[in-house]
């Protein structure tokens, strides 16, 4: 990758939209603090760090393209950045306007799996962000035992300072980060132009059905470690419903990300699609951590991807699909064809290489909470701890880990 | 000081019809994000006047088995139920402007 070359675009890029959001009326919709509705609906909602962590410039520059995708439609949306223990992106409507909320730290995780991956190689910095991310998911959830107990495994194992040591270490992979940020976010604003435009799925719809139904891509299913924990890939209407319109939102996320920041002198296809690809990585194994913790705390949901098999399943099949469409739109930018699919051998080279880093760690956690689970049964006490004890414990938690 | 009752939409989700019957104040926001779900949250203002209509509803909720999540300051309250539920609500108000986000 050339990432210098990558860098120096995406700089030129926050020039320019700078020079454009201070010079016009686009400021407004990039506010700094949002109106008294959202900012109440947020800070209830969510558990923020300080907003001087908030890179404004660099988001700035991902909302103003998409701000010229959504004229298209004919759709408003105000944009907002966050900086939450949540590292949730949502779309929401207050009142007819439609806002975004990106959360930075989503943004972050999406850096630490890229530096973890191609430039640090090593998963040992999962183990601690998965440890981390049992801190702090157990502390939004309330429960203060199992905060207590992950962030006196993480001081222990001094998994949180070779996690910080991660973080700050010089990212080479920025341009993978710009591209599954936006991405992301793309992702969330095609739901809303689906909302506004239910056509697109019927556009679409027989189609991805064939190939749920079929799933051409089985053949390499035995390559792939996570598929070996495939059962019976039974979708209800619900669910396959649900699968179809996020599979359309990464057509219409892809089309995009592809239009707006695919340039064949600084990237190649390949390098586009393994971007893409390993954000979705990153957001399948987020999941699968939320489905584990989950099921831990007995909140299994049945029509949510939580069902480990049908998580991997679904996003085999989304995988598989983004490579058609950038595949597509490669061909019908430079009107060239791939001699051999690269794309294709990609994905190959995933299964066998990304598995074990990007789903041991988190395939670990599980085995630790049902450890857990078993262990604290045996205490009937600590189901009983006072409310008011519960939330000192977490308060100190915040301060320990710099929170608040 | 506000508390959130958080649930998911679908056919176990609480209905603001609910709300409105014990006459309580609310702001409604229906979310969606990455994992497909659309939450609805309900923002109310919690003072000594609707603790012991929002405890009918919590426990009403809990009994149908209904999707809820109850959440102050951006944090989950755990444990909840039918016992403890009113003291919880009773703590964080009489916390108001101790913990409130800044």
């Amino acid at each position: 990758m050339n990432q210098n070359k990558y860098i120096l675009f995406i700089t030129g890029s926050i020039l320019h939209v700078h020079d454009k959001i201070n010079k016009n009326e686009f400021c407004s919709r990039y506010p700094r603090e949002p109106h008294c509705d959202l900012r109440l609906y947020i800070q209830n909602s969510r558990l923020e760090k300080h907003s001087r962590l908030l890179n404004y410039e660099y988001y700035n520059v991902i909302f103003y393209y998409i701000e010229k995708i959504l004229l298209k439609y004919k759709i408003n949306t105000t944009f907002y950045t966050t900086y939450s223990l949540n590292r949730k992106n949502e779309t929401l409507e207050i009142n007819g306007n439609k806002y975004v909320i990106y959360d930075q730290y989503l943004g972050k995780s999406f850096n630490l799996f890229n530096k973890a991956f191609l430039q640090i190689k090593d998963s040992e910095i999962l183990d601690n962000y998965c440890i981390r991310y049992l801190v702090e998911s157990f502390r939004i959830m309330g429960m203060s035992i199992e905060a207590s107990i992950f962030y006196s495994i993480g001081l222990q194992t001094n998994a949180f300072e070779k996690l910080n040591l991660a973080y700050s270490t010089k990212s080479e992979c920025t341009a993978y980060t710009f591209i599954q940020e936006t991405f992301i976010i793309l992702h969330e604003i095609a739901h809303i132009i689906i909302k506004q435009n239910p056509r697109l799925i019927s556009y679409k719809k027989r189609e991805i059905d064939q190939y749920i139904d079929k799933q051409p891509f089985s053949l390499f299913n035995n390559l792939d470690k996570a598929d070996k924990l495939i059962g019976n890939f039974n979708l209800d209407e619900f669910r396959r419903k649900n699968l179809i319109e996020e599979i359309i939102c990464d057509y219409i996320a892809t089309k995009y990300t592809f239009e707006l920041f695919f340039n064949n002198e600084l990237l190649t296809a390949e390098e586009f699609a393994e971007a893409i690809y390993l954000g979705l990585r990153t957001m399948r194994s987020i999941n699968l951590l939320n489905g584990i913790i989950s099921t831990y705390v007995k909140r299994p949901n049945e029509r949510k991807s939580h069902n480990l098999s049908q998580l991997f399943r679904e996003s085999s099949i989304r995988y598989w699909l983004i490579k058609d469409s950038i595949r597509s739109q490669y061909r019908s930018k430079y009107k060239t064809k791939f001699k051999e699919d690269p794309l294709h051998n990609l994905l190959l080279k995933d299964m066998h290489d990304y598995d074990s880093f990007y789903e041991t760690p988190f395939l670990n956690v599980q085995t630790i909470l049902k450890k857990l689970s078993a262990t604290l049964k045996k205490h009937n006490s600590l189901k009983n701890i006072p409310f008011s004890q519960q939330i000192s414990v977490l308060n100190e938690i915040d301060h320990m880990l710099g929170w608040r | 000081m506000h508390i959130i009752l958080q649930t998911t939409k679908g056919e176990m989700q609480l209905d603001e019809v609910s709300l409105k019957e014990k006459n309580i104040q609310f702001e409604s926001y229906e979310t969606s994000s990455w994992d497909g779900e659309i939450i609805i949250n309900y923002l109310i203002p919690l003072s000594n006047a609707i603790i012991g209509a929002l405890t009918t509803i919590i426990i009403q909720s809990i009994r149908a088995r209904k999707h809820i999540k109850i959440i102050n300051n951006g944090v989950e309250i755990h444990g909840v139920s039918e016992r403890n539920i009113k003291n919880i609500l009773e703590t964080i108000n009489s916390n108001k402007g101790k913990d409130e986000p800044k």
